[in-house]
């Protein structure tokens, strides 16, 4: 039986249909919820209502986000989604680089073998590690 | 992941699965009079599960 994703300490609405997740451990996630919001016709009153969207709080006990009684998405599906995209985001960033996985660890500082983790979707993206690899594009513009 | 629906409490929470009351994820600690409940009213879940994951 698997033991699933953590619960959730706090929630808010970012740019678009973003959602800035901050885990029971306090770790954060930026969660795309767009695709989610279009695929099932219960979220219709989300999709161009910004207000709404903004109004998202977290479920009791923390297992859910929600905007209503219906219209709820499960700690699971955003963890799910996190890892997802966390690894999307990370193999993007190191591709645009011309960077081998090592080389891309070593230049931030990351194990290669937790930098395998987070491409492979099976470790939840630091924030640490993605403000790290804005930070390195940073210093080479400044250089 | 097949029809579901999910018990929750303080610090635990349950992914159950409609058709077999099977629990895919978490534990149910003490949920099992809400797995009771689930049981008896198997016909909501499934109405309640295609009202709300409807596909646009």
């Amino acid at each position: 039986m698997d033991a699933g994703a953590p619960n959730l300490r706090a929630v808010e609405a970012a740019e678009d249909r973003r959602l800035l997740v901050t885990w029971k451990g306090g770790a954060e996630s930026v969660v795309d919820v767009a695709r989610h919001l279009a695929e099932y016709a219960i979220f219709a009153p989300l999709r161009s209502d910004d207000d709404a969207f903004r109004r998202v709080q977290v479920g009791e006990w923390g297992w859910c986000v929600h905007w209503s009684d219906d219209m709820e998405i499960s700690s699971d599906t955003l963890w799910r989604l996190a890892l997802e995209q966390g690894a999307a985001w990370l193999r993007a960033w190191r591709r645009a680089h011309r960077m081998t996985q090592a080389e891309a660890a070593k230049a931030l500082g990351v194990s290669p073998r937790m930098w395998r983790y987070y491409e492979a979707g099976s470790h939840l993206l630091p924030k640490t590690v993605r403000l790290a690899s804005i930070g390195l594009d940073a210093q080479a513009r400044a250089a | 992941m097949p029809a579901h629906f999910q018990i929750e409490g303080r610090g635990f929470r349950a992914l159950v699965e409609i058709e077999t009351m099977v629990v895919r994820v978490g534990n149910l600690r003490r949920a099992r009079e809400a797995l009771t409940w689930a049981e008896a009213n198997i016909e909501l879940l499934r109405s309640e599960w295609r009202r709300l994951n409807q596909r646009t």
